[in-house]
């Protein structure tokens, strides 16, 4: 597969805000839905949480589930 | 319901077992088949997921912790199953060249980059730099995982391909990521210069 421009920015990008991180993706996925409750009433993330959203700023595969998990509590509270 | 509640309901002994599955269940399902479906072609029916899912949440019930609702966390788990599986469809065909590891990053973009941008030759230089780190300090392993991810595989799939799991894949990568940044550093190059850079 060829690499393009834009996928080359993104590595960048990802490189550049790079930070240590205390998490890996089961560990981020334990917390996920107190995080997600956390974000969804707008309360200010503890100290634990703030890992969860440091993950997720590094873990596109973890970002990307939790958007849906998201969208997946807000569509069934809904109704 | 509060979280207890539903514990207490989904007891193998309990007599209202059947319908706290069965509200569960529903619950489940009018998230995900909204959130499923627009995702990776969404080629998947919900139906299936939320039963596989079912089968998980009853079986992880004991690691709840009540820090959360436990829909919230019941979907969280559904998420997971479903993401995944879709990944596996749309990823299915694409394979990943492990080779690479003993071979020079080749990737050639400077094409791209139009002539227009204000600061085209300093983006060349950042990719050349990018590539001259990438060669000369990352493990082979790290040149595949971040091989792979520049070429938009989601880590899940990296590690099905190089017979990891997700968790050691991300490792690997984010060590790769911060080499880099060392590396760029190391050249006079900050956080700061690449993202101004780079837009």
């Amino acid at each position: 597969m060829a690499i393009s421009y834009s996928q080359v920015m993104n590595l960048l990008s990802s490189i550049a805000i790079a930070v240590p991180d205390q998490l890996d993706c089961d560990g981020c996925f334990e917390l996920i839905s107190e995080f997600a409750e956390a974000e969804l009433r707008g309360e200010t993330l503890s100290e634990n949480l703030k890992k969860v959203e440091l993950h997720l700023q590094q873990c596109p595969c973890c970002a990307y589930e939790y958007e849906a998990l998201l969208e997946a509590v807000r569509m069934a509270d809904m109704q | 319901m509060d979280p207890e509640n539903w514990l207490q309901r989904l007891q193998i002994d309990s007599a209202d077992r059947d319908q706290a599955i069965e509200e569960l269940r529903n619950y489940l399902l009018r998230g995900l088949s909204r959130s499923l479906k627009h995702r990776y072609g969404g080629k998947i029916q919900a139906e299936d997921v939320v039963q596989i899912a079912l089968l998980k949440i009853l079986a992880s019930i004991d690691s709840f912790q009540c820090r959360s609702r436990f829909t919230t966390w019941a979907m969280s788990i559904a998420t997971r199953v479903g993401i995944s599986e879709l990944r596996k469809q749309h990823y299915r065909d694409v394979s990943l060249n492990l080779s690479l590891g003993g071979e020079k990053s080749r990737w050639d973009v400077s094409e791209a980059i139009s002539t227009s941008v204000e600061n085209r030759e300093i983006r060349q230089d950042l990719i050349i730099q990018l590539q001259r780190f990438i060669d000369e300090t990352l493990t082979a392993k790290q040149r595949i995982a971040i091989r792979g991810t520049l070429e938009g595989l989601p880590i899940e799939e990296i590690a099905v391909r190089l017979n990891s799991n997700r968790n050691a894949v991300y490792k690997l990568v984010h060590d790769a990521r911060m080499r880099l940044r060392q590396e760029f550093e190391a050249a006079g190059i900050t956080a700061q210069d690449i993202l101004t850079t780079i837009g």
